[in-house]
């Protein structure tokens, strides 16, 4: 049964705001707004219904205060929170953008405080996550407050949120991403400095927060076991025929790599980034982009290339940065559960002023510790980040950043360099793609993966240290008896293989880490280490 | 009462002041729309109140009347009723017009009747400025100044008869009330109103209170009201010292040095069980009641005085004494509140309204300071006659006719500069501190406006406390126009400032001058125990108590990286790095002073990757004052010391400090140290030794202090470390840096079957779970170990005792002669005089850490074993395994140097025949050596003993790389 009560709202949602303060004017006012239009539009079917806000759709189309929704990320936190007079004169509700006339004396007891926060539309979002939506046309209008997207010269949305339930306000925190529905005014910003300019202000009624993989997925798929590892050959089979010429285990280090992300801060078990060297350079300086961003783009919903040259790494922000007490974004600045894509493939020779060796140490940082440095006047906060790397390098190792594991592209097909080079950068559109509901098990595979938890068995715990101490033992004997020094296995190689392990049982949709998940582990890598003498 | 004859005789009491009728009627107009806080020049009556309160009082003579009419332009408290003291009965009724009944406060004034200002204005005629002898009490941070005339001259007569009891102050508003009505001044009130507007509070009990509070309190109320909280105190040396009349103590002391700012720390008003109520007070009304306990500070120090001139105290008998008084008449007396708990930025919340809060933060941004045209003075040019005029809305608005009716020129009213009231004020924008901002959060800004004295106190990159009302200020869409948006915008008038926070360690206070401190009486240094110092008693005692410990020393050096295992040594070194030495210096010599001598130890971990060095650095970051991190890799020479830029706000060239001015007294981390440029390393040079940082860019020529305690962590060259090889070898840095290194540890890594199980066993039990968690084990909390790290630094400056001494000689002694070998005829250098006072140092930092003023004999044994280990490990010469500090100095060793010498022999013999003269193959002569030499040749050494030949002139090498040939030069 659908009510009429959704589509009242969504024409006039200030009568409805009204008619709720009539209710109740108390101090809970606000998480009352938030409980009760969650409410209304709790199914999911009519929570579509509600015009949503991007490309299509900007900000100025709306029209003023009328309710829409906005599926973003919150980019900066740190404007001061606003004080508003919750009841204007004869019992109105006062917030959410109303204007009123001013009062002849203001009765203090009355204010209340908003959260003013900047969010943007999310970065590197894939667009099949856009509910079945024609590609997003280039806005002819700008949008506003441009240095406040991660990335440069990418058409976004950007809107100012109001939040007026404290509640929710502590909880939201930068790069967190969330669909907030609300209404649409504009409003200048930031009261102190920027008097002047009037940006698109959303007033928030409520907000879904999404997981890291954006839409909801399950883990472990309900499955059995040989489909789901059949399912996940195929894909990797996919990704080494379309994007990585046919090379095989180049792809399941991809896809491993992809699915990783943060388990736990103390002690680190962090996304292990990865180069993969010897990647050829583009056939012709138009065509830069990798074939693989766009492979990877159909199969998780937050993709970003990070196309290196000369200019981007002295000239754009990769530092979130506070600058008159306004944080810039830079590049880095990405939501939780975003894959990374590096390309070194632009850099050409020249000089790297102070600002590159910063931007690079940031990137390097993330990659190592996953987390990354907001620049602030005289001190600089560290935020947490969750992204998976991978640096596509054209040399034996890539010439700016130390990832924990590298592997060299392998051709296993007797092409000419030239063909190789063309099925790697070929355009988007000449990807050949499964049968959409192949594709959607593909999408479910990993995106369950990305959100797994994953144990480790106690025989196989007991096996990995044994495994590890002889290891130890008889690599040292050889390194003492040899006269070239052998490479030691050190605890960063016992660590890096848990991780490994463990994604390789998430890729498996295995609760479990078992001496077969191990030994495969190994397997794998001793074919990754062989590949790099 | 004394009052109403002044009323009479005006010209003839300092306290009135004449010139205000005409002020008054200036200050009529409507009350201004408030001004944005950072128009550009805006002065400060901006600040959000009334502007127009301030000096309007005055336009009555009597006291009480400076009260009612500040009452009629209504005060700033957010409330609507005024609720008058049920309790105060008055003889008058109210008139139906009064202002003070109407609940408007901004239209009220103009309700109220002028006439009343009109009637007094020939009584102020001629105004002449030259009679004003008492400043008006103008605090720039509480808007209104209630020009509350000193009651002392009041009360003296009457000291005798009234007994100074509570009743007699009470029974002013009654006795004052006929005499008031018989003035018939319209807008007269009577003084039961002067209940603070809106509430219970009546303003004329809060005065006596406080008066009675500062003539009572003593600081065994402190303590009974610490026992009551259940908190430690601390014992009191004598009976007497709990009796001590604190303020009166204050107010002696002011006097005599001419100090106008009372510090007060609110906690004594809550602790003394009279003026209990005063504490909720001042912090809901601190606007109405700053004024008055300005007043009743006044009166007390009049009091005082007059008693102390009474008894012939010394420099208060005869003139001195009315001189004495005299002065203390035409100064301004602030009290200065502070003592609440610094809450956090983001926990304003709106109903701080116009309250009193207290906040901690970090400056990162202060205008310059502003000249605050406070009174504007005007002269007509016509017929010489003067008029004031109050700042409105951030502008004078000049008269545009004479106001004498007999002159009414037009356009002839001239500004006097020079006649012109200014006072500084400087806005401040303060950001939360990193460790007040919850995980995940960007940190949150707020706008201070200070004041007076206030300002300049603090400068960017200072960590504060500040005490302040919190204002918030409706914001107009357009400000042309009534409607809003109903927002607000907030800020913080500043009445209090205590620089450094608690939490964390301040700067090292002897970095600073004296003038950086916040002027005032009541909370200085040598007080701090007595009498606030209630928490800090508390820590003192904590502290002293855990320096008692035996084993403190193990304790604080585990606490300090507690997540990082063994390396008990360096965690060691650096802990006595952040107790640091004592600054010493000559303070005779030329110049104005000798040099300073530095007290800061610098520490140098070099060890092989993944060692957790960095994460030690990341520690000491956390816990060290003025802690800055920086990357060798990520910095240049510019960022490490200061950079020229311009200012967004004045447009002026300003110089912006590097990481290693910012952390001046205070320690700098430097990881990655070998990756930096020999540019940036460079600098180092100068900081590491002479603490100081020359700048001279874009005209700007300047020498900065920096400071600093070093610690630097760095790789060796191969990232791996060589054990075969010296550690100048395996560190690519000058030795000349790395001398300048008090201590140098080497951090390896080593194989061991039952570490690796262990280590194993750890790891693989952390991927068991998902989520996992670490054990809890003894150690101190980073906070308590910050606070008694800073404790030490800012107390504890330990004196060298004679035993020491001679410890310290006989250990330098013993180091340098651990070079002599009997056996071998050569002399090693072991220890040079920076060792002695890198021993010196770490001495003083080990007496320190135990909270001792003498650095005694174990202090002495400690440093020298920290010396000793860490030259163990890093000036052991592998060749030789002898210690041997030229390797640190110079970068060779005396092994290597003899060694060096054999090669050079061995080379001469081969090339002195004659195929030296035809030139013998590099890699040929290299094979030959090694056929001879017992020990493998060292391609470097090699090179080194070539160069060397070359330099001389001996030899010369022709070809390149693989083809070299060394050929013998004849003659």
């Amino acid at each position: 049964m659908v009510s009429a009560l959704p589509f009242d709202v969504i024409a006039d949602p200030s009568t409805e705001l009204q008619r709720l303060f009539d209710q109740d004017s108390s101090d809970s006012f606000p998480a009352r707004v938030a409980d009760h239009f969650s409410s209304i539009f709790a199914d999911p079917i009519v929570f579509d219904k509600i015009p949503p806000v991007d490309l299509n759709n900007p900000p100025e189309s709306f029209k003023d205060r009328a309710l829409i929704r906005f599926r973003a990320m919150v980019q900066d936190t740190s404007a001061s929170p606003e004080m508003y007079l919750a009841e204007a004169g004869g019992h109105k509700y006062g917030g959410w953008g109303v204007v009123y006339d001013a009062p002849d004396e203001i009765d203090y007891d009355n204010l209340r405080e908003c959260s003013v926060f900047w969010a943007v539309s999310i970065p590197g979002e894939s667009d099949w996550i856009h509910e079945g939506q024609a590609q997003p046309i280039s806005s002819a209008q700008a949008p506003s407050q441009p240095h406040k997207y991660p990335h440069p010269n990418i058409a976004h949305v950007g809107i100012q949120l109001k939040i007026y339930n404290p509640s929710v306000a502590e909880t939201l925190k930068s790069t967190d991403t969330a669909t907030f529905v609300g209404l649409i005014t504009s409003e200048p910003r930031d009261l102190d400095t920027h008097a002047s300019d009037a940006v698109p202000t959303l007033h928030v009624l409520f907000h879904r927060p999404h997981p890291i993989t954006i839409l909801p997925y399950t883990f472990p798929l309900p499955s059995p076991r040989e489909s789901i590892s059949g399912l996940r050959r195929e894909l990797i089979e996919w990704i080494a025929r379309e994007a990585l010429a046919d090379d095989i285990d180049a792809a399941e280090w991809v896809l491993l790599c992809c699915l990783a992300r943060v388990q736990s801060r103390t002690p680190p078990i962090l996304p292990p980034s990865l180069t993969l060297s010897r990647f050829p350079s583009p056939p012709t300086p138009s065509l830069c982009t990798p074939v693989l961003c766009a492979v990877i783009t159909h199969l998780f919903p937050a993709v970003t290339l990070l196309p290196l040259s000369l200019g981007t790494i002295n000239d754009s922000c990769f530092m979130p940065e506070s600058r008159e007490e306004d944080l810039h974004s830079g590049w880095l600045q990405l939501p939780r559960g975003s894959i990374c894509l590096v390309t070194e493939s632009g850099v050409t020779e020249g000089d790297i002023n102070e600002k590159g060796v910063l931007n690079l140490r940031a990137t390097q940082e993330i990659m190592t510790h996953q987390v990354l440095d907001y620049v602030f006047p005289y001190s600089s906060f560290k935020f947490e980040t969750d992204i998976a790397w991978i640096v596509l390098s054209e040399g034996h190792k890539s010439a700016f950043f130390q990832t924990h594991i590298s592997i060299p592209l392998k051709m296993t097909n007797e092409i000419s360099d030239t063909g190789v080079k063309e099925r790697l950068f070929k355009p988007k559109d000449e990807i050949t793609l499964p049968p959409q509901d192949k594709l959607e098990m593909f999408r479910s595979l990993v995106g369950g993966a990305k959100i797994g938890l994953v144990g480790v068995s106690e025989d196989a715990a007991e096996f990995i240290q044994e495994d590890f101490v002889e290891e130890r033992r008889t690599s040292n004997i050889a390194s003492t008896s040899a006269s070239k020094p052998h490479s030691k296995i050190t605890a960063d190689d016992l660590i890096r293989r848990m991780t490994m392990a463990k994604l390789l049982a998430l890729s498996l949709h295995e609760t479990e880490v078992t001496v077969d998940i191990w030994n495969r582990m190994k397997e794998l890598d001793a074919r990754r280490t062989s590949r790099l003498d | 009462m004394s009052s109403p004859p002044r009323l009479d005789f005006p010209s003839s009491d300092n306290d009135v002041d004449m010139s205000n009728g005409t002020q008054e009627q200036q200050t009529m107009p409507d009350a201004p729309p408030r001004d944005p806080l950072f128009l550009a020049g805006t002065p400060s009556t901006s600040a959000g109140t009334p502007a127009r309160l301030r000096g309007q009082a005055p336009a009555t003579s009597s006291p009480l009347r400076g009260i009612t009419a500040r009452r009629a332009v209504g005060l700033d408290t957010p409330k609507r009723t005024p609720l008058f003291d049920p309790g105060s009965s008055s003889p008058i009724a109210f008139p139906s017009s009064s202002p003070a009944k109407t609940p408007s406060r901004r239209v009220n004034f103009t309700s109220d009747p002028p006439e009343a200002h009109t009637d007094s204005e020939p009584l102020h005629f001629p105004s002449s400025p030259g009679t004003i002898t008492t400043p008006k009490n103008r605090r720039g941070d509480i808007h209104s100044s209630l020009v509350f005339t000193p009651r002392a001259a009041r009360r003296t007569p009457r000291a005798s008869d009234a007994l100074g009891s509570d009743g007699a102050h009470l029974d002013i508003p009654a006795s004052s009330a006929p005499v008031l009505s018989a003035a018939a001044a319209p807008t007269d009130e009577p003084d039961e109103q002067r209940a603070i507007w809106g509430t219970m509070v009546n303003l004329n009990e809060t005065m006596t209170l406080f008066h009675e509070f500062l003539s009572g309190f003593k600081p065994k109320y402190r303590l009974a009201h610490h026992r009551a909280e259940g908190r430690p105190t601390r014992a009191l040396l004598d009976p007497e010292e709990g009796e001590i009349l604190v303020y009166e103590t204050y107010m002696r002391r002011m006097r005599q040095t001419g100090e106008t700012n009372l510090n007060l720390d609110i906690v004594n008003l809550l602790a003394y069980p009279p003026s209990k109520k005063l504490y909720q007070y001042v912090i809901k009304y601190p606007q109405e009641l700053i004024p008055a306990m300005d007043t009743v500070l006044k009166e007390f120090m009049l009091e005082i005085a007059e008693r102390d001139r009474e008894e012939g105290i010394d420099g208060m008998d005869g003139a001195a004494g009315y001189e004495e008084i005299g002065e203390i008449m035409s100064k301004v007396y602030k009290v200065r509140p502070f003592g609440l708990n610094p809450i956090n930025m983001r926990e304003l919340n709106p109903s701080d309204t116009e309250k009193l809060v207290c906040i901690k933060g970090l400056v990162i941004r202060a205008t310059p300071v502003i000249p605050d045209m406070k009174v504007a003075f005007f002269r007509c040019l016509t017929c010489n006659h003067t008029v004031q005029v109050e700042i409105e809305r951030g502008k004078i608005e000049e008269p545009s006719r004479c106001p004498r009716d007999v002159c009414a020129t037009v356009g002839t009213m001239s500004l006097v500069h020079n006649r012109c009231d200014f006072a500084d004020r400087q806005v401040i924008r303060v950001q939360e501190t990193p460790d007040a901002v919850p995980d995940g959060q960007t940190p949150h800004t707020v706008s201070l406006s200070v004041y007076d004295e206030l300002v300049d106190v603090a400068k960017p990159g200072d960590r504060m406390i500040v005490t302040g009302i919190f204002r918030s200020l409706p914001v107009r869409v357009n400000p042309r126009q009534r409607t809003m948006k109903s927002l607000f915008k907030t800020y913080l008038d500043v009445v209090h400032v205590r620089l450094g926070t608690d939490g964390h360690l301040g700067f090292d206070r002897t970095t600073r001058s004296s003038s950086d401190r916040v002027g005032g009486v009541g909370d200085g240094e040598e007080d701090r125990d007595k009498e606030n110092g209630t928490l800090r008693a508390e820590l003192e005692e904590k502290l002293r108590n855990l320096s008692q410990k035996p084993d403190v020393y193990e304790l604080l050096a585990r606490s300090l990286a507690p997540s990082i295992w063994e390396m008990d040594d360096v965690k060691k070194g650096i802990l006595l790095q952040l107790f640091g030495g004592t600054n010493k210096s000559i303070s005779r010599g030329g110049g104005g002073g000798g040099p300073r001598y530095r007290g800061d130890i610098n520490v140098l971990l070099v060890g092989d990757p993944g060692t957790s060095k960095s994460q030690i650095l990341q520690y000491v970051h956390k816990i060290a004052p003025r802690g800055v991190y920086t990357s060798g890799k990520g910095s240049s020479a510019v960022g490490l010391t200061a950079y020229v830029t311009r200012d967004p706000d004045s447009k002026q060239l300003v110089l912006e400090s590097g990481a290693l001015v910012l952390s001046d007294g205070g320690v700098c981390c430097i990881d990655e140290f070998d990756k930096m440029s020999d540019a940036t390393r460079s600098v180092l040079h100068e900081v590491m030794e002479q603490q100081t940082v020359s700048v001279a860019k874009a005209g700007i020529i300047t020498t900065l202090n920096a400071r600093t305690s070093i610690l630097a962590a760095a790789n060796p060259v191969g990232s791996k470390y060589d054990v075969d090889m010296p550690i100048t070898r395996n560190i690519d840095l000058p030795p000349t840096l790395i001398s300048r290194f008090d201590l140098l540890y080497l951090v390896l890594d080593q194989v061991d079957e039952s570490l690796d199980r262990k280590l194993a066993q750890h790891l693989v039990g952390l991927y068991l779970e998902d989520t996992p968690t670490n054990e809890g084990r003894d150690i101190l909390p980073v906070k308590e170990l910050s606070a008694y790290i800073d404790f030490a630094r800012s107390r504890i400056h330990p004196v060298i005792t004679e035993n020491a001494g001679e410890e310290l000689v006989r250990s330098y002694v013993e180091m340098r002669n651990m070079g002599d070998d009997p056996r071998a005829g050569e002399k090693r250098i072991t220890a040079t005089t920076r060792q002695l006072e890198s021993m010196i140092r770490l001495s003083e930092g080990h007496a320190r850490m135990r909270f001792s003023d003498y650095v005694e004999l174990e202090d002495v044994r400690e440093a020298v074993r920290l010396m000793r280990e860490a030259i163990k490990t890093s000036a052991m010469d592998p060749r030789t395994g002898k210690i041997d500090m030229g390797l640190l100095n110079t970068g060779t060793g005396q092994g290597q140097l003899r060694l060096r010498e054999d090669m050079r022999k061995e080379l001469m013999n081969i090339l002195n025949g004659a195929e030296g003269l035809r030139g013998v193959k590099w890699t040929d002569a290299v094979k030959r050596l090694a056929e001879q030499s017992s020990i493998r040749v060292d391609q470097a050494e090699f090179q080194e003993v070539i160069k060397g030949l070359e330099n001389e002139g001996i030899v010369k090498v022709v070809g390149e790389r693989d083809r070299r040939t060394i050929r013998r030069i004849e003659g």
